[in-house]
């Protein structure tokens, strides 16, 4: 018998713990359907790794061996950024290019939450590591915060990937509380012009080397999301851009997940600062949203044509979530009042500057 | 709490935004150029 159950002996109360946060996870992924491509691998890989003696993390696990293979060489994010690149749509951007100043506004959180972090205490690598949650950007949160080598990686892709799936939840609240009713129910009117195709093939071209100039850093990130891009648009390579979005973004979704889950040992996840920092992304998260409004609100004091600065809202990356929530506030304002247009312009906006951000925080920011 | 690294966060913040409004507005400039450029295009 001890033969059979002797393993049970090093198992750890906070391993137990893990199982349970495991669990949650896997529940939040199936039964509120919350990132559950990301959480739901994540949940059981929080499981895989918390049980004693199996041998999954370690020099020869094969955990450890996904995570130096693609995590620690940045690959999977980089990756993913080429599917998610051809995914996006960048027509409402390109037809009103305005937006994409809501798009770089709605970064503030990201800024405000490094000083409050780094008056928490936190170094500045680990710091900007948390602070990029507020890019509401899985994979850009999981290259910073690998880029710095931080200790956290774990709670801080747990609270990336949560508050992306709860801005439902997080913003209108926020929004509500800067805005008056009447700023919500201004309306904007929408002309719809075409893009011409010149213009699509060579933004992802153009927006890379004016990246690659400015912000050296924000490359590998920009580039490979604008190289997805081109491949979308070039419309002779339709069977890659496909696989582009479907087959490559689902299985480097599926390796992610689970990869991720090396760091969250019960050691490594268990301590009153993942706490600490699942306050700081909600804190980014609601400081992202501030800073769009206010933004349109500035604007709004020089325009003629008034901005609905609900779209300043839809500045932040978590697509196409915080859109949709820009316009149901304006419809429950005004039940003629069709905001989504305009926001997702914002939206897909502030896809580009949560990139660039990120980029800018690795340029910044010195390493340890 | 350490000051020095929490002023340091603030020029970095400063910095960041001002990087981040510099990189938007020449995007901006570089599609409205294209735009105007390929107008006939559509």
């Amino acid at each position: 018998m001890a033969d059979l159950f002797g393993n049970l002996l090093y198992l750890d109360i906070k391993q137990v713990v893990m199982w349970i946060i495991g669990g949650i996870l896997i529940f939040l992924a199936i039964r509120k359907k919350m990132e559950p491509a990301l959480l739901l691998p994540m949940g059981f890989g929080a499981i895989l790794v918390n049980l004693p003696n199996t041998g999954v993390l370690g020099e020869n696990g094969v955990i450890d061996i996904l995570f130096n293979s693609g995590i620690s060489n940045e690959l999977f994010p980089l990756l993913l950024f080429i599917g998610i690149g051809a995914m996006i749509d960048f027509g409402p951007l390109l037809s009103n290019p305005k937006l994409l100043l809501f798009g770089a506004a709605a970064q503030f959180g990201i800024f405000m939450t490094l000083c409050f972090a780094s008056l928490l205490g936190f170094n500045l690598q680990d710091a900007a590591s948390i602070a990029i949650i507020g890019a509401a950007d899985g994979p850009t949160s999981i290259f910073v915060a690998n880029y710095f080598d931080s200790n956290y990686i774990g709670p801080i892709i747990v609270a990336a990937y949560s508050y992306m799936a709860l801005v439902p939840i997080v913003q209108p609240p926020v929004i509500k509380l800067i805005t008056t009713k009447k700023e919500r129910s201004i309306r904007m009117a929408y002309k719809a012009s075409s893009v011409s195709k010149t213009t699509r093939l060579l933004f992802p071209v153009f927006v890379t080397m004016i990246t690659g100039l400015i912000a050296p850093n924000a490359i590998a990130l920009v580039g490979f999301l604008m190289f997805g891009n081109l491949i979308r648009e070039c419309g002779v390579l339709d069977s890659l851009s496909e696989t582009a979005q479907k087959v490559l973004a689902n299985l480097i979704t599926l390796l992610l997940g689970l990869t991720v889950a090396a760091k969250m040992t019960a050691d490594a996840f268990l301590n009153p600062k993942t706490l600490l920092i699942l306050a700081l992304g909600l804190f980014a998260f609601v400081f992202d949203t501030v800073g769009g409004v206010l933004f349109a609100k500035i604007i709004n004091i020089f325009a003629k044509e008034k901005i609905n600065p609900m779209i300043g809202a839809a500045g932040i990356s978590a697509f196409p979530m915080s859109a949709r929530v820009v316009n149901k506030l304006g419809l429950e304002e005004d039940n003629q009042n069709f905001l989504l247009m305009h926001a997702i312009g914002a939206n897909v906006s502030g896809q580009i500057a949560s990139v660039i951000a990120g980029g800018l925080i690795l340029n910044l920011v010195p390493l340890a | 709490m350490n000051t020095e690294q929490f002023l340091q966060s603030l020029a970095i913040m400063g910095k960041g935004m001002l990087g981040i409004f510099v990189v938007t507005l020449v995007i901006i400039l570089m599609i409205a150029i294209l735009n105007f450029a390929t107008k006939n295009r559509k």
